[in-house]
């Protein structure tokens, strides 16, 4: 049951889902960085030109497009691309992109401080401290990966850099440096850790609201939505038991308990939710009293084996054995609840008797999507549905032939067909006014379940 | 037509590989040009081999799909069928060539390509492992199907008909020496399908489950998600498994059982199993009864 999500799973759920979502911007980062160094190509030929009169326009252009473009959208291509995991491709990205501000720094501006021109690095200061900052806010790496990328960084991006001032021997440059550095270097770390927590809330957010959704929509409907099994929303149909259960004497019950009804009911849908499911049953609708339940209807397709030649007889034993599990399942189920409905009722009204009236019927059901794009609804329909309705209804005329505090099961001929113990049921002929739409009906099997009172009090039946 | 055509393809493939490799050392100006042209003729004839044999399987490609078809060459799939599967045949059963096909990732992928296949080609896969219907099949990444296992993508009915369905093997899943998969079968991901397994037509397995050596599970069986199908184990028709059970080991599912809880996988193996071992000591004991009185009598 989706209900049953663990918590951890949730955990591990969040965690690749943010990695995967960092992956993707390190994705995007790099095919902006890719057309960003190209255009440093021509942005910095003027200055570069300044101090060092044998740079072309050419000869600064190449070398970028070959060691940084390229390799930009070599990363690009690994983070599309590759098997690796989210995690491991964030931590190689940073290793690529250490490696490519290494060769960027080659690329004319290092060699021309180390030549006499420390004065180079001032003039690259704010284009170094925005990658330093942007890449990580816009990244914002989820905290457990920040100890690995940000020891990297260090040692492939700000180590070298700061080894480069030191070198050119000009104190105030190197200050300079190392104050940006050591300034914008880990402001980005942790503007991009404040970010990151704010996507894990986001997506925290977003898996609880898909908890809670199961909750309400049933595991069907999570699944169609959520796992994407739309499948699931084909209109087909399905041979299965209905079971359509009413409380009998509500209105009055209303009338004169209500807080104390209201919190029977609470407690009686509480019941049922848990009861059903664990019986491999829907519970499909909850409509005032009454409560729809399907057995089989829902169950996962069995593929359509019938253009096999050869295994009839094997077909016809599974369909039997499907039938026998499902036949016990519903009516385990139906007595379940009956029962926990008596015991429910003797704990909140142990003076006045409360009864139900359920009906089952067997068949093809409809199973499908109704209603429109305002409001949708996973619903079944068809004979078998309105047929269990009916019955449930009829059980009403039985309260001449049972005691009138008596909860009454009615189960339509074609329901009983895989019942292997028939002695607690009795076999009603329809002689008088029939079952309402369904005049070929002839006969029903009926089953009494005996009020807890006189159950209690009758010796005779406490024996039996 | 279609008979006519068989015998055919096999002279343009087999022909104009043949050509392809000849002309050069045939026609060569210089003694150079031949040495080279003999050097290079291995591998001219595989590519036009590969190359000829893809090109014409394209005739019949489209008749490859899911579906029951009438055993007949007249047959309007059927005949197509058998087209596509002569030019595929030419290459499987060219073992050599074959087997430098699947050792060269981008000749591989060519060959899958050329025939049909359109998923990942990261998969792994022997020359001996009976494929066909490459448009029917998926591997996902990293899938490994050992060798002399069969993916059953067709086969033939009792009725005179083929019945032809999609395979599908899910990332990192394996298949075992000599297991056989039926058509339409679908193993999701990390399945793992044993040694000398059975696996009946259109069953799925969904993601971890592992059926032990020597199961053999029937047609439309539904494995829920990291069950274990223990050795020797026989599930019947359309038998379906909860996730996370574990059939024992010998165990004898009915056709249409579900499973839904590990006791009462366990309850059906006890009884089944008992019963045969009983049964087996019954008809040993009877036997050294015999045996017993032969000598003494």
């Amino acid at each position: 049951m989706k209900e049953s999500k663990d918590f951890s799973s949730t955990e591990k759920v969040i965690s690749e889902s943010l990695y995967a979502d960092t992956a993707k911007r390190a994705l995007y980062l790099s095919l902006i960085c890719s057309l960003l160094f190209l255009t440093l190509g021509i942005t910095s030929y003027d200055y570069l030109h300044f101090f060092n009169q044998n740079i072309t326009l050419w000869s600064n252009l190449w070398p970028r497009l070959v060691f940084n473009t390229l390799p930009w959208l070599l990363a690009a291509l690994y983070i599309q691309k590759h098997k690796h995991k989210p995690k491991t491709k964030i931590i190689n990205w940073t290793i690529f992109h250490g490696l490519i501000f290494i060769v960027t720094g080659f690329i004319h501006v290092w060699p021309i401080a180390l030549n006499g021109s420390p004065e180079s690095l001032i003039y690259v200061g704010a284009t170094n401290g925005a990658y330093f900052f942007g890449t990580w806010v816009i990244l914002a790496i989820p905290k457990k990966i920040i100890p690995i990328c940000l020891t990297i960084t260090i040692l492939l991006v700000w180590l070298p850099l700061i080894t480069i001032a030191k070198i050119t021997g000009n104190l105030i440059i190197f200050k300079n440096v190392l104050n940006d550095t050591l300034f914008l270097g880990p402001a980005g770390f942790g503007a991009g850790f404040f970010i990151s927590k704010l996507y894990e809330q986001i997506a925290r957010i977003k898996a609880e609201k898909q908890i809670e959704a199961a909750k309400f929509l049933g595991t069907e409907v999570y699944s169609a939505i959520f796992e994407d099994k739309k499948e699931l929303f084909k209109e087909e149909t399905r041979t299965g038991y209905v079971l359509y259960i009413d409380i009998r004497n509500s209105t009055y019950m209303t009338n004169n308990f209500k807080k104390e009804w209201e919190a029977f009911g609470r407690e009686w849908m509480a019941a049922a939710s848990d009861l059903v499911p664990n019986n491999r049953g829907n519970l499909l609708k909850t409509g005032g009293d009454s409560l729809l339940i399907t057995f089989g209807v829902f169950d996962e397709a069995l593929p359509d084996l019938s253009d096999i030649p050869g295994i009839e007889r094997d077909e016809i034993s599974a369909e039997n054995q499907r039938w026998k599990e499902l036949t016990y399942h519903c009516f385990s189920c139906t007595h379940k609840l009956i029962q926990k409905f008596q015991e429910l009722s003797k704990l909140h009204f142990p003076n006045t008797p409360v009864k139900l009236g359920a009906g089952i019927d067997r068949g093809p059901i409809h199973r499908g999507i109704r209603g429109s794009d305002r409001k949708m609804e996973l619903d079944i329909w068809g004979d078998r549905v309105n047929c269990s309705s009916r019955l449930q209804d009829y059980s009403k005329n039985l309260l001449s032939h049972f005691e009138k505090d008596s909860s009454v099961l009615v189960v339509s001929p074609f329901a009983g067909d895989y019942i292997e113990d028939q002695t607690d049921f009795k076999t009603h002929l329809i002689n008088d006014s029939g079952i309402k739409d369904f005049p070929g009906i002839k006969w029903v099997l009926v089953k009494e379940f005996p009020y807890y009172l006189r159950l209690a009090n009758d010796p005779g039946v406490k024996a039996a | 037509m279609i008979s006519f055509l068989i015998p055919f393809f096999y002279f343009l493939i087999y022909g104009s590989a043949t050509l392809a490799a000849a002309i050069p050392i045939v026609y060569s100006s210089s003694k150079e040009i031949q040495l080279l042209s003999i050097i290079i003729a291995p591998v001219s004839f595989s590519i036009t081999f590969i190359l000829v044999a893809g090109l014409l399987s394209q005739i019949g490609k489209k008749a490859i799909f899911p579906g029951s078809f009438e055993r007949s060459l007249k047959d309007k799939i059927y005949g197509p069928r058998r087209l596509y599967g002569a030019c595929w045949t030419a290459l499987f059963y060219f073992s050599p060539l074959y087997f430098v096909c699947l050792s060269l990732p981008p000749l591989k992928k060519l060959v899958f390509r050329l025939f049909g296949y359109t998923g990942p080609v990261d998969f792994t896969i022997y020359p001996d492992t009976w494929v066909r219907d490459l448009p029917c099949l998926l591997f996902e990444e990293g899938a490994y199907i050992a060798n002399k296992s069969t993916l059953g993508t067709n086969m033939c009915l009792t009725d005179g008909n083929i019945l032809v369905d999609r395979i599908k093997i899910g990332k990192k899943a394996m298949v075992g020496h000599i297991a056989m998969i039926g058509p339409g079968v679908k193993l999701r991901d990390n399945v793992e399908i044993g040694l000398g397994c059975t696996i009946g037509i259109r069953s799925t397995y969904k993601k971890g489950s592992k059926v032990q050596p020597c199961a053999v599970i029937n047609h439309g069986a539904v494995i829920g998600e990291n069950c274990i199908i223990g050795t020797n184990s026989y599930l019947g028709l359309k038998v379906q498994i909860l996730d996370n059970i574990h059939v024992p080991a010998g165990s004898n599912i009915p056709a249409g059982t579900t499973i839904e809880s590990q006791e009462q996988a366990d309850s059906l193996h006890a009884k089944e199993t008992e019963s045969l071992i009983n049964h087996k000591i019954n008809v040993l004991n009877m036997l050294t009864a015999k045996a017993e009185a032969a000598r003494t009598g």
